[in-house]
């Protein structure tokens, strides 16, 4: 199957990490883990990746830190209060797991 | 052979990766990736509609003039409820009802501007002819053969054309001169519901249109000359009863009837049409007006059933907007409040995942700096103003006290009458607007609260009570969006005139606890929570809420200000509930880098 997207681990420096030009250019997604998607056999994307120092993953490698954090947050919810994880306001839920795409 | 200098003036830069000094089309050598380069502004490539205010009365079959910011719709019908005499006036957001025709029919015709129009023939086979002068219709010197679902069109009051029609179907063409209608040339194909653009009765175009039976669906488009049609190019997609607006080299039609009603739209280019952006509600027979495919506005007609929607169209060429990212927080939180411009922005208040805060950092355009704390550590805390006079108020749970933010230090303000969090805000330290908002034990406020410097007096409240909604704009016109109404998230957006709140176009995504940025005429609602975190962006243009570029992380409760051409947002929560330190900046505008060798 064709990939629609590539993986990589990189840290968020703040300014310049992504620039205009590159945000017109292709589309980014951040998950959780420092773990950033950009499209596949993309050549701004690569350039991107290369320009932050990303550290490439598969999917199923970017999969596994996603979970890892999502897990961790969803045990820090099991483990508050029944009050706290049902407030009268706001929308507060446990955190939901997420599927990367191909 | 001339040099890149002698052609175009200057060298060609050499630099290492992409040069931030090009201008628009600027070509430079990439010496990382060995390539030349150039970049030019990003802008949409096809026309797109969005909803505005609907017409008063629903109905089909209306006849309408004038262009997408100024038109009048007249006339109509809605089955079962017989013909209609009403006139409506549109001033670019809302319509208002004028005065009526003086013959009540459906499935007219309109040429002419918002201040100077004709209105002829309709259903029943009308000969009738009535001219507008921006205030009254008046009855004028009739068609020579009466017949309704026609084409036609002409740039003014004085100077119109009148083609095909029923029953039956008909080929006729008569041609105004702003005294009489005189019988010319006929269209080379007979039919009826057609659509029809032009300047005048010497240059315009008919397209699409009908017979029955048997039912034909016809794709034809003729070009009128002064004297005869000829066929051009067909539509890509053949249907009857489509709005159709412009002139004959620069038109456009949309909606129609293709056995089902239809939401394509084509412009047509003086050669050829090609597909744009579809209308949000499919339908046929509505008002239709506009003088270029640059622009145009249809009005009700029949979805089925029949409608009030009215949606304006605005064609290819309007700047993309993107995100990238700015300097990081000092402190990563979510459910705190922000508020300036994306070059002198300000965050303060808010959660770390362990500990409410009282931290204030202020963002010049690259750094967040930290400077003198809150005195009461809170979050979802509500603020306005600039980075030297800001003003916060409210926070969990529930409460009253305000501080007043001078450039350099926080000082108690007047109590809030309704101690409460999540309130939506608008204007300035000195003349300040809090509304809205809820309480831990669940309830949501309607509430409205203005500020004058030293004390809360309640004024009008909102329509919809609600918790974490979005809000824009100065103290007597401000708007409302989004939020957690009862029982979930709402896509509500209210639109505050000093003395009321009046309910406009919704958001397309109902969701709460979102950034907000820009005025009640020009803004942006970012991010937010539907019951999971999103990175959607939606952008105000007066009228109606319309899908941006997203944040590249989705996000929740963040600090936000600035206008749709330059915002910012910080921090917030992530999807799985993470404090962030991230901070992303909009640009209205954007370019993209082309690479010469791809």
């Amino acid at each position: 199957m064709t990939k629609t997207y590539q993986y990589c681990v990189a840290e968020n420096w703040g300014k310049g990490f992504i620039d205009h030009g590159e945000s017109s250019t292709i589309t980014f997604a951040s998950y959780p883990g420092n773990v950033w998607q950009v499209p596949a056999y993309n050549k701004h994307g690569n350039l991107w990746i290369a320009k932050v120092a990303g550290a490439v993953k598969t999917k199923t490698e970017a999969q596994a830190i996603v979970d890892a954090e999502v897990q961790a947050a969803q045990a820090a919810w099991d483990s508050l209060p029944d009050a706290d994880k049902a407030p009268a306001i706001g929308n507060i839920t446990r955190p939901a797991d997420i599927t990367l795409e191909e | 052979m001339a040099t890149y200098k002698e052609k175009v003036g200057t060298a060609v830069v050499n630099f290492a990766g992409t040069y931030p000094g090009a201008v628009e089309g600027e070509l430079w050598y990439d010496s990382t990736n060995k390539d030349f380069k150039y970049q030019y502004p990003n802008k949409t490539t096809t026309g797109s509609w969005s909803t505005t205010g609907s017409l008063n009365q629903t109905r089909q079959g209306i006849g309408q003039f004038g262009t997408e910011s100024s038109a009048l719709a007249f006339g109509g019908e809605t089955p079962g409820a017989g013909d209609f005499n009403n006139t409506e006036l549109y001033n670019g957001s809302s319509w208002t009802e004028v005065n009526n025709l003086t013959g009540a029919r459906a499935f007219l015709v309109g040429t002419g501007t918002s201040t100077a129009g004709l209105g002829f023939g309709g259903e029943p086979n009308s000969a009738l002819t009535e001219t507008w002068n921006g205030t009254n219709w008046t009855a004028v010197n009739t068609l020579n053969t009466g017949r309704s679902n026609t084409g036609g069109r002409g740039g003014t009051n004085t100077s119109a054309l009148y083609f095909g029609g029923n029953s039956p179907a008909r080929a006729l063409t008569e041609s105004w001169n702003g005294t009489n209608w005189t019988e010319v040339g006929d269209l080379n194909a007979a039919r009826f519901h057609l659509g029809g653009a032009g300047a005048s009765n010497t240059s315009a175009l008919a397209f699409g249109g009908f017979t029955s039976p048997p039912d034909v669906y016809y794709p034809n488009t003729e070009l009128w000359n002064g004297s005869a049609w000829t066929e051009v190019n067909d539509l890509n997609t053949a249907r009857f009863a489509l709005g159709s607006s412009g002139i004959a080299t620069d038109a456009l039609g949309y909606g129609g009837d293709t056995s089902s009603v239809s939401a394509l739209t084509e412009a047509y280019n003086g050669t050829s049409w090609s597909e744009q952006g579809d209308l949000s509600t499919a339908r046929a027979a509505g008002g239709s007006s506009g003088t270029n495919s640059s622009g145009a506005l249809f009005s009700g007609g029949n979805a089925p059933p029949t409608t009030a929607v009215t949606e304006s169209y605005i064609g290819p060429g309007v700047p993309v907007g993107a995100w990238s990212t700015g300097g990081n927080l000092n402190t990563a939180r979510g459910s705190l409040t922000g508020f300036g411009i994306q070059t002198a922005g300000l965050a303060c208040g808010g959660y770390t995942g362990t500990a409410n805060s009282n931290t204030t950092e202020l963002y010049n355009g690259s750094n967040w700096t930290e400077v003198n704390n809150l005195s009461t550590a809170r979050n979802f805390i509500s603020g306005l103003g600039t980075q030297t006079l800001g003003l916060v108020f409210g926070g969990e749970p529930g409460d009253t006290s305000t501080e007043e933010w001078d450039g350099t230090n926080w000082s108690g303000g007047g109590n809030l009458n309704t101690g409460r969090q999540g309130l939506g805000t608008a204007g300035i330290q000195t003349a300040a607007l809090g509304f809205g908002g809820g309480d831990p034990g669940g309830n949501k406020f309607a509430q409205n609260e203005s500020y004058n410097g030293s004390a809360w007096t309640e004024i009008t409240d909102l329509n919809t009570a609600r918790a974490f909604i979005g809000g824009v704009g100065t103290s007597t016109a401000a708007l409302g969006f989004g939020g957690q109404a009862a029982p979930g998230a709402s896509a509500l957006t209210e639109l505050w005139n000093g003395s009321s709140w009046t309910e406009i176009n919704n958001l397309n995504t109902s969701r709460l606890n979102m950034g907000n940025a820009g005025t009640s005429t020009a803004a942006l609602s970012i991010g937010g929570d539907t019951g999971s975190v999103v990175a959607i962006t939606e952008d105000w243009n007066g009228a109606s809420w319309s899908e941006v570029a997203d944040l590249s992380t989705a996000s929740r409760a963040m600090a936000s200000g600035g206008t749709t051409t330059a915002a910012f947002n910080a921090g917030g929560f992530s999807n799985p509930g993470a404090a962030l330190n991230a901070t992303e900046e909009w640009s209205g505008t954007s370019t993209a880098t082309k690479v010469l060798t791809d």
